[in-house]
């Protein structure tokens, strides 16, 4: 990090929420903003843009004084779990249409269950199992939702 | 007596079967969920939400409001259990009923727990039956500016009371808002901020966003850390029900408590959280044995307990009345009635009074309901705190997952929950709390609405928010606040509120 940098985590916050700010003042810019008595769909989010550009250029100028910190990456652990949870959902999503409910779900549990390093593949097993198997009877059985219990490969 | 005919109409609405029945499933997967370790209301209210849709409007906000404080419930039995706060206002609770429970009196700090919480809840909403109609016939003569002006007046004030820096608070409402205005605007058809993806013309789920953030963000954060090192004290059954002397003991911090937790609770910010700090300080302060605070003294498990159900209970007002959430679980119940085609508000009352009348008897209903379920059913609650996490999180994914599909039948919220979960837990990260950026979500578009018609009615003259009385104070309190937040003196003040001892 150089030197000028006191605060990243606020330096980082203050890049992004500015960066989202500006695009927001530009995108807003190519709808009609209207008159203060006819507001234009562009005009409160070209508003919002502002105020948000301004709030994180004072945060990213509260990050460039004052006292040094560290930065602190995240660990190893938090990656694993936020990659392999988001790994998960994603595979639900995707698979949910084609294999239905049932296997999708016993397949993100299984993907799941790699967030921590010490499960057994026996107990990630079961656990699929009886929560897929659960699933099925709390939200299609009992609540009466209408998702596929088995999706289109299976020619249903 | 218009009163007693009000809540005639709401324990006749609240007492059929079907509503007595999903208030005691709400009351007891709230108590459920709340006790699993790593899930507060929020995740929990989140998780559920879907459930309710496919129920009635009354029958699903009486099972959420049940999800609601069953969750509060569970947080203090964790609490007191095994020092670990299901959510953040039953920290206090921590302080001295786990010192109670490693003295070997547990049953006594939950009885008096669930003693004080039932006492607050029913003063409390008695309280929301006397105070909401006046408050909503005030609210009725609100013109589209005290609107805007009180929004911004509740988004401010919610900054007051997250945690950390003001300005990632502010610039966090100023995000919800925006990605709020995601979807067709409704005045001139306008696909705003949409990048011809279809599914984002009805805007963003809020319900997607909160899963994602609060559902998936917490099991991240809880794997993040070291392996949990859980103690469950053996819980005798044995003097659970509290003596004379207790009773006496306990008395006048309930009544303390509740007071403090109806007045906090009310204002906009949500003050669960804060009442039951500010009770815990206060009866430490009024104490004759001050040093038996952080030991195991009773007064400070009452007190703290009635304050934060209190709070938890008067915190529905703004959102009945006004139509204004006050918090992120407000916020999340606000958009299931939207989901339901309900807008929360002051008409409410008048259009649907069995709707509102048939919650707050069942709020009633709902307390009763949990100390009775509570006090019997700790060593079934004991057990499933023997739980591992490994078994717990895969089901919370599972929740999260078939629950979001199910709001709309659309994948593509699925997507967004995924995407929340990873923005969630990089803004965590940067020290930049999530909870008011589901604020301005949910404030966002009736924000913008509001401004509209106040200056299409004004002819475009910005002065309206001042020359109206009601709107000028609104935004003097809230320009208030805001100072308040800046002076540093006051600040730092703030700060040694929240300080833990």
């Amino acid at each position: 990090m150089s030197s000028f940098v006191r605060k990243p985590k606020d330096v980082i916050a203050g890049v992004l929420f500015l960066a989202l700010g500006v695009f927001t003042v530009v995108h807003s810019l190519g709808y009609d903003i209207g008159t203060p008595r006819r507001m234009g769909p562009g005009m409160f989010p070209l508003w919002l843009g502002i105020i948000m550009s301004g709030l994180a250029v004072m945060i990213l100028i509260g990050g460039l004084v004052g006292e040094r910190e560290r930065l602190i990456l995240p660990g190893r652990a938090a990656l694993r779990a936020l990659v392999v949870v988001l790994i998960g959902s994603l595979a639900f999503a995707l698979l949910l249409r084609p294999l239905g409910m049932l296997p999708a779900i016993a397949l993100m549990v299984l993907i799941g269950s790699r967030a921590m390093p010490d499960y057994g593949w026996g107990a990630a097993i079961l656990t699929a199992a009886v929560l897929s198997i659960g699933s099925v009877l709390i939200f299609v059985k009992l609540l009466g939702q209408a998702v596929p219990v088995f999706g289109s490969v299976f020619g249903v | 007596m218009d009163f007693i005919n009000n809540l005639a109409i709401g324990f006749g609405e609240a007492l059929t079967l079907t509503n007595l029945f999903y208030c005691l499933l709400g009351c007891i997967l709230g108590t459920l969920i709340g006790i699993l370790p790593g899930l507060g209301p929020s995740a929990t209210i989140a998780m559920l939400l879907p459930v309710t849709f496919t129920l009635e409007p009354t029958t699903a906000l009486i099972m959420l409001a049940g999800i609601y404080y069953g969750a509060q419930y569970g947080g203090s039995t964790t609490a007191i259990l095994i020092n670990l706060p299901g959510e953040p206002s039953s920290v206090v609770t921590a302080l001295d009923g786990y010192q109670m429970a490693r003295k070997g009196k547990a049953g006594l700090a939950l009885a008096t727990a669930a003693l004080g919480s039932f006492f607050a809840g029913t003063a409390a909403t008695l309280l929301i039956a006397v105070a909401a109609p006046l408050l909503a016939s005030l609210a009725l003569t609100f013109q589209a500016a005290e609107y805007f002006s009180l929004m911004v007046l509740g988004l401010i004030a919610s900054v007051a009371l997250a945690h950390g820096s003001m300005l990632k608070a502010l610039v966090m409402i100023v995000a919800g808002l925006l990605v709020g205005l995601v979807g067709v605007d409704v005045t001139s058809g306008a696909y705003r901020m949409t990048f011809d993806v279809p599914e984002l013309l009805d805007g963003v789920s809020i319900v997607a966003v909160a899963m994602g953030i609060f559902g998936l963000g917490e099991i991240v954060q809880n794997l993040s850390g070291p392996p949990e090192h859980r103690v469950v004290h053996k819980t005798s059954l044995r003097g659970l029900l509290p003596s004379k002397a207790d009773l006496r003991r306990m008395a006048r911090p309930v009544l303390r408590g509740t007071a403090l937790g109806s007045v906090v609770g009310i204002l906009p910010g949500g003050g669960a959280l804060l009442a039951s700090f500010a009770s815990y300080a206060i009866e430490k302060k009024l104490s004759k044995n001050p040093e038996e605070f952080g030991n195991g003294a009773l007064e400070g498990v009452a007190g703290p307990e009635a304050a934060n159900n209190a709070a938890a209970q008067t915190s529905f007002i703004p959102m009945l009345t006004l139509g204004i959430p006050t918090g992120v679980v407000m916020a999340m119940m606000v958009g299931g009635l939207i989901v339901k085609g309900i807008q929360p508000g002051p008409s409410m009352i008048r259009d649907q009074p069995e709707l509102f009348w048939g919650l707050i008897a069942s709020m009633w209903i709902g307390n009763l309901m949990l100390v009775v379920l509570n006090l019997p059913m700790v060593g079934m609650w004991v057990r499933l705190l023997t739980l591992p996490y490994k078994y717990l999180y895969p089901a919370i994914m599972t929740f999260c997952a078939v629950g979001v599909f199910t709001l709309g039948f659309s994948v593509f919220d699925i997507y967004v929950m995924a995407a929340f979960g990873l923005i969630g837990f990089v803004l965590r990260r940067l020290d930049c709390e999530p909870a008011p950026f589901l604020l301005g979500l949910v404030l966002g578009p009736m924000m913008e609405e509001f401004l509209r018609r106040a200056l299409l009615l004004s002819r475009g003259d910005p002065m309206v928010f001042i020359e109206r009385p009601i709107s000028a104070v609104m935004l003097g309190l809230a320009l208030l606040f805001l100072m308040m937040m800046i002076f540093p003196h006051i600040r730092s003040r703030r700060d040694e509120t929240f300080k833990e001892e």
